[in-house]
């Protein structure tokens, strides 16, 4: 029999809250790489997400780039859409393109990304706290992609961001959680949500994440370039959900000797 | 005639136009639904597009939104 106390944290299992709205899943999803638009609705939909990420670019009506709007292939009444910066290596590209994307998609939520090189895409972090900074005092509800240092979250936090976000690893590069030390302690020292975005590469990574007490997961290339997304957003929709039930439970100590589970009493003697 | 840069492509328009002008003649009749503009490194409200005269090398972005990550 399932106890009160069980109940009343399979409540808040459900819900991620960030600033003023509540959503279902803990999992963000991004929207490129697909193989086509259906496979990105249909796995959209087995991930159980409610927040994509969507990117702001030149429109070029002329264009076979692949580029075409995003608004017609998504429901919005299903989806709530978060825009990110992502191709910005200074504040002042990265605030502009926040303010073109708050004006596009009538939205004050931004996925702030200042990227500091093109091979590591590793967050700059001065510019990044400068971007901050300008887009809360616009009344920007900010969720920076941030490296995964504490001190860094901390400030971003400070500041008035609604979430931090730092990496797993690289991002694309599907290589997992890489220091879960420094993820824990910021889960530790930072009372908003902690995302913990990129680097996530298959269902066990993303267990991990939400094992150490992170809020959620954004993910995209590894449910977009997995070989089947589909599967592969369902599998990412049940870690994200047994990592952060793991994490409610509240796990049992590690011990490096063993610790008999059967009773010591009443063993047989012959 | 003046030479303005939009979305990085060098384009010559008349006079006075106004950024609703060189928008609208642009998305050749399509609603400007989910679209933002900049002109010089500013963004330019859809509520100013009319009113925001272009003049000589200015440098507009029109955007939108696309799958991203």
């Amino acid at each position: 029999m399932q106890s009160r106390a069980d109940n009343i944290s399979e409540e808040k299992m459900n819900k991620l809250t960030i600033a003023d709205r509540s959503f279902n899943s803990r999992l963000i999803v991004g929207t490129s790489r697909y193989p086509d638009p259906q496979t990105m609705l249909e796995a959209l939909e087995a991930s159980g997400t409610e927040l994509v990420t969507v990117s702001i670019r030149r429109l070029n009506l002329n264009a076979d780039n692949g580029q075409e709007s995003i608004l017609g292939m998504l429901d919005r009444a299903k989806y709530s859409i978060l825009p990110n910066t992502a191709g910005c290596y200074t504040a002042k590209e990265a605030v502009l393109t926040a303010q073109l994307a708050r004006e596009a998609l009538e939205t004050n939520w931004v996925k702030l990304e200042v990227i500091g090189d093109d091979e590591t895409l590793f967050p700059d972090v001065t510019e990044l706290l400068k971007a901050a900074e300008v887009l809360i005092k616009d009344n920007f509800i900010v969720l920076p992609y941030c490296n995964d240092d504490p001190i860094t979250c901390k400030k971003l936090a400070d500041m008035g961001c609604a979430a931090v976000m730092p990496l797993g690893a690289p991002i694309g590069s599907g290589m997992g959680i890489r220091n879960p030390y420094n993820i824990q302690i910021i889960r530790d020292i930072i009372s908003i949500p902690v995302i913990v975005d990129a680097g996530v590469g298959t269902a066990s990574d993303a267990a991990l994440a939400m094992e150490l007490g992170v809020d959620g997961v954004l993910m995209n290339t590894a449910i977009a370039g997995a070989e089947r997304p589909v599967t592969m957003a369902r599998a990412m929709k049940l870690a994200i959900e047994a990592g952060r039930l793991a994490f409610e439970s509240g796990r049992i100590p590690k011990r490096l000797y063993a610790n008999a589970s059967s009773p010591a009493e009443g063993i047989i003697n012959s | 005639m003046m030479k303005v840069k939009l979305n990085g492509v060098e384009k010559s328009i008349a006079e006075k136009s106004s950024l609703k002008m060189l928008i609208d003649d642009y998305l050749k009749g399509k609603e400007p639904k989910g679209i933002a503009a900049a002109l010089n490194g500013n963004i330019v409200p859809k509520t100013t597009w009319e009113t925001t005269g272009l003049e000589e090398n200015d440098s507009i972005e029109i955007v939108h939104a696309v799958q991203g990550g």
